[in-house]
Order: C-alpha cells, then structure tokens, then sequence
C-alpha cells in the first residue's frame, strides 16, 4: 500500500501546485483516494473490522473534530463545520474518515439511503457557501 | 422518506461526492476517467479537495514497517537515473530562460523530480522513519532562483545527515565538481561536501552545523572540490532550509 501511494505520488507530481496545498497535505489526499480505491476494490465486508479498529471511535467523528481544533490549516474549515447542523456535520466527518458508501453510512445510521444523501449534501452546500466566502 | 433522494442529483454532486468518498466503485471509477477527461469536472474535484483536505490534519502519524524508506531510496536512485538520461548539460540548465522547449521539460522534470521526490522524503519521514526524529526535517529547493532547481534537500536535523535528489542535474562534466554548502546567517561558508554524480545522494552533516538552519547552495568547483577550503567557483544554485 504504501509503496501503491508512493508511485502514485511519483505519477501525479507534476500536478501538484503549491499554491493550493502543502506538500503533506497532498500527499496525505493521494494517500486517502488510494485507500478508498483500495477499499472499494476489495469489497467493504473486508474492510469493516480493520477500520472501525484503526479509529477510537466508530465512526471516527469527534475524535477526528477533536483533533481539528489543533491544526491552524484547518480552522476554517473547522469553523464552517460548526455552522452545520449536527447531523450533516456528524456524517460529512464519518464520511469523510470512514471512506464509507452513502449505502454503508444509510445502512449504519439506519435511514434510508435517500436520507443520507440528503443529509451529507444539503451540509455540503452550506459548507461550501461558508469555506467560498 | 426515500423520495428525498429526488432533492439532488448525483450528477451534480459527482464531485463533492467523490472528494468526500461515499461514491461506490463503479461510480468512483466513473469519476476518476471523467478527472482525466473533462477539466472543468477536475477542477471541481479539486476545489473540493482544497475545502475538505483540512480534516487530514487530523490524521495522526503511523510507523510503518522497517526497512521501507531504503527500498522506497532504491527506487528513487533508479528512476533518477532514468529521469537523467534526457537533461542536459549542467550548465545549460542554469542559464536556462532562453530555450522555451528546454524550459518546459525542465519544469516537467522538476515537476516528477523536486515533488515526486519531496513528497516521498516527507511520506518516508511521515511513516517510515525508525525511530521517529524528535526533530522536524527541514528541506530546501535548491535552485538557479529563476530555473528550475537542481536538486531538492532533506536535512534529518537528528540522523546529522540530509538526502540530496537531482532534479534537473544534468549529465556529469568531468572537469567540475558540485560541491554543496551550508551558509548560516553569520560566517564563512561551511563546506558539506562534493556532490558525487548518481541518484539520491545521502550527505553526513556535523550536528552543530544544523543548529541554526541557514540556507544551502552548491557551486561549480573544479573536480574534487575546492581547493581552499572556501567557494571558488560560481554559486550554480541555492535554496533556503525551511520546515516541512
């Protein structure tokens, strides 16, 4: 896997633009697509128990919220997330660090699909008009 | 309830939805050939990327296995040395602006070369490193300041080493010598050493000369260095240690 990201990297690194992100973050947003690519190639029933262990938490929300509040890169962000109504928040964050399909995170919270969609995107937009701003 | 899902589209979300990743596989994959495909859809995904990437900060360093970081320098002498085989003279890439063609392929290579290769150091710093350094790396762009840089520099403050990986270094002239400097705020240069001709270069550093940070730069010596000790040659880049 690793090695995966790293080539990937490597192939991707004339796309890079400073201007738009730190070189860690980058790395870290290749990392994650590969991952979830990953995810998604192996099938999620394999994936289930190795996330849920890699994070404190089911769904990874607060302590990732948590974590937020440390990095200056991420104030903003932060602080868009807090106008949110909580649920979208909540599943926007999961989402976010779950990796998971809008049929897991409906399934997971029990709602219908049509729901979760909603939720996540309705949060999305007003999290766009805040971050634009 | 489900009739909510008639609100939005997923089209219309296709971008937000990939960046967030609740997309299924097909549907991922179907997002990932339009990237390549429509620029306008690209940048959208990329403009998603720049409002949610913040949350990575939260993701907390791992120590991977051992033994990675010297397969993942294997791997870079080898593609640096491929990457070498079509750049030019050294020489001709400091005085680089005049050769528009020339221009761009340089900035390709720094492209592959200079991220490529400071994104590894950093995901080997970030995930490989064994111990992990108390203290943060430092790295510089060492360049002609209007070309493209020569080599991209990784300073481990606590291994007292730095690794050095040509970017647009062209092939070596036999009659001179890249020696390597560190220049702190106060003082003569320091000399690091002569640059041997090859891939990533792993260079020893005393510990006390990384007590300050300072900025390195490279200059044209005659072969096998200096003869006094001190710059003689012309200054063919330089780059400013800064912190990842």
């Amino acid at each position: 896997m690793l090695q995966d990201v790293y080539l990937t990297v490597w192939n991707k690194a004339e796309r890079f633009d400073p201007g738009r992100a730190s070189p860690i973050t980058w790395l870290a947003t290749i990392a994650r697509n590969r991952s979830i690519d990953r995810r998604r190639a192996i099938g999620p029933r394999a994936f289930n128990r190795p996330v849920d262990e890699a994070l404190d938490h089911p769904d990874g929300a607060p302590d990732a919220l948590a974590l937020l509040e440390r990095h200056d890169e991420s104030r903003q962000l932060q602080d868009c997330l807090g106008t949110l109504d909580e649920r979208s928040r909540t599943a926007i964050v999961a989402a976010f660090f779950g990796g998971r399909t809008y049929d897991e995170l409906a399934s997971n919270e029990q709602v219908p699909l049509g729901t979760m969609k909603s939720v996540i995107r309705r949060g999305l937009i007003r999290l766009k008009g805040c971050l634009d701003r | 309830m489900s009739d909510q899902s008639a609100e939005f589209s997923d089209e219309d979300f296709l971008a937000s939805d990939y960046v967030l990743g609740t997309l299924d596989g097909a549907a991922r994959l179907k997002a990932e050939r339009r990237i390549r495909r429509d620029a306008a859809f690209a940048r959208e995904v990329a403009d998603w990327e720049e409002r949610l990437s913040p949350m990575l900060a939260a993701v907390a360093p791992q120590e991977p296995p051992a033994g990675v970081w010297s397969e993942i320098e294997a791997d870079l002498a080898r593609m640096a040395r491929l990457a070498r085989a079509p750049a030019a003279d050294v020489r001709q890439s400091v005085s680089v602006p005049r050769a528009g063609r020339q221009v761009s392929s340089f900035w390709q290579w720094f492209g592959l070369g200079s991220f490529g290769l400071l994104t590894a150091s950093v995901l080997a710093l970030f995930l490989v490193s064994r111990p992990l350094p108390q203290q943060a790396p430092l790295t510089a762009s060492i360049s002609t300041g209007s070309g493209p840089p020569l080599y991209t520099a990784v300073v481990y403050p606590d291994l007292r080493s730095a690794t050095l990986v040509p970017v647009s270094v062209g092939s070596a002239d036999p009659r001179h010598s890249h020696e390597l400097w560190l220049i702190e705020a106060e003082g003569a240069p320091r000399s690091l050493g002569v640059l041997q001709a090859g891939g990533a270069l792993r260079i020893d550093i005393p510990a006390e000369l990384l007590a300050t940070g300072g900025v390195l730069a490279i200059t044209l010596e005659p072969a096998g260095g200096s003869p006094t000790g001190a710059p003689t040659g012309p200054v063919v880049g330089k780059g400013e240690l800064q912190a990842i």
